[in-house]
């Protein structure tokens, strides 16, 4: 079906969504599944004119939110899964520079972090993302600065220092 | 030059996303010449915002897994719509055979016999507050974000209200109900010629179904359920209208 080359061109960006999100592959791939299946059986009912990437987007979204999934894999935190996640052939260089930046990421509360991720990796612009967020706009720039504001102050503090502070 | 609003929060913030007209920016950036520490600032949020781009956007750089081959899930999902069925078809046993008109969606049968659903609770509410004059609702439609809020946090699922205005209904506002199982919200709307339309949520119990129509003396009323929220429009019309009604609603709550 022409339908279906439609979501497969989207589904490795709903699973990069899904990783940096969860941190966690298995629980990435399962948000996935989940998602598209939610998505072929509600195909007839999407409003016509409604663009397919932003819905799909919405729909995973909504299923990470409500904690509904199929497979709950209970995860707390295993940490990153770097080895796991990437995609094989890149130097360590880049699964090191991966491995920050999620630890990064991990240290913003989700809303923030889903606000992050959609306009700054996955290109929405605010008013798809507001609408994938079912927020209004002002809203979701609150959400990016806050999320700006927190990346500023970790970019700012070496790790070691970082470790002090907690303790 | 007409009066311009000052450079504040949200023009960085939409600076470092691109997402202004050309004239302003040409404004935040004379703006930011003048304010050193903002722009160092500027710079900073524009290189994480490279960073995690870069590092991140590679995860798509890998061939599609097999098991999302649409055509995979498409018959994951037959296998499980199967399952679904069969335990459809012995629900609808368990009701012929005990002679209960009891009204089930797929996946609960657990209801004792006679307990009241969320159509008997949704129909309640729409034939007590339908006809109110005075105090239709709870929270008026001025309120609206904060009667979503606060609604989504009663109900226990978070909500959007629908926005109804291309079926031709405002929103009147809402209210808490008693549930089936807990509290449960109503959502009024309203057309020009005064006719009224209710929305009834209340949290899901990790089912779906599809849509259940049923009517009751004039009103009729389109149930259905998705794993967060269970869904009942209730108005004088038939099920051709609620249909239509529901595809605005549905596609906002996924």
């Amino acid at each position: 079906m022409k339908s279906d080359h439609e979501i497969e061109a989207c589904i490795l960006h709903l699973r990069r969504f899904a990783m940096a999100l969860t941190r966690n592959v298995d629980h990435a791939d399962d948000l996935v599944q989940d998602t598209v299946e939610r998505a072929l059986s509600r195909w007839t009912l999407r409003k016509p004119g409604l663009p397919l990437r932003p819905w799909l987007f919405a729909i995973l979204r909504n299923i990470h939110i409500s904690g509904h999934r199929k497979a709950v894999r209970m995860v707390t935190d295993h940490g990153v899964d770097v080895d796991h996640l990437h995609s094989g052939d890149a130097a360590a260089e880049g699964k090191m520079e991966l491995k920050q930046v999620l630890q990064m990421l991990s240290a913003l509360p989700d809303d923030q972090r889903m606000a992050i991720l959609l306009v700054s990796v996955e290109g929405f612009s605010y008013a798809e993302a507001s609408m994938i967020m079912e927020i209004p706009v002002g809203t979701l720039m609150s959400r990016l600065n806050r999320a700006r504001k927190k990346l500023r102050e970790l970019v700012e503090t070496p790790p070691a220092q970082r470790l002090r502070r907690v303790k | 030059m007409q009066k311009t609003r000052p450079v504040g929060e949200d023009d960085l913030t939409a600076y470092v996303d691109g997402e202004m007209a050309e004239d302003r920016r040409a404004l935040v950036e004379k703006w930011l010449e003048d304010h050193p520490d903002a722009k160092r600032r500027v710079q900073q949020d524009i290189e994480i915002r490279d960073t995690l781009h870069d590092t991140l956007a590679p995860l798509a750089d890998v061939p599609l897994p097999e098991r999302f081959r649409v055509e995979n899930v498409r018959a994951s999902l037959r296998r499980e719509n199967l399952f679904g069925l069969r335990r459809m078809a012995a629900v609808v046993a368990l009701i012929a055979i005990g002679g209960a008109g009891g009204w089930f969606l797929r996946g609960n049968a657990t209801a004792p016999t006679g307990a009241p659903t969320e159509i008997d609770q949704a129909l309640a509410a729409y034939r007590v507050y339908v006809p109110e004059k005075l105090h239709p609702v709870e929270v008026s439609a001025d309120a609206r974000d904060h009667l979503g809020v606060w609604l989504g946090k009663r109900i226990g699922s978070p909500i959007s209200i629908p926005d109804l205005t291309s079926q031709g209904l405002e929103l009147v506002g809402g209210r808490l109900l008693p549930g089936t199982d807990g509290p449960a919200g109503q959502l009024m709307y309203q057309a020009a010629d005064g006719s009224r339309v209710t929305l009834y949520l209340e949290r899901g119990r990790g089912s779906e179904s599809a849509f259940v129509f049923s009517r009751k003396g004039k009103v009729g009323a389109l149930a259905w359920r998705s794993p967060e929220l269970n869904f009942v429009l209730a108005g004088e019309m038939g099920r051709e209208s609620l249909m239509r009604i529901a595809h605005v609603i549905y596609p906002v709550h996924l």
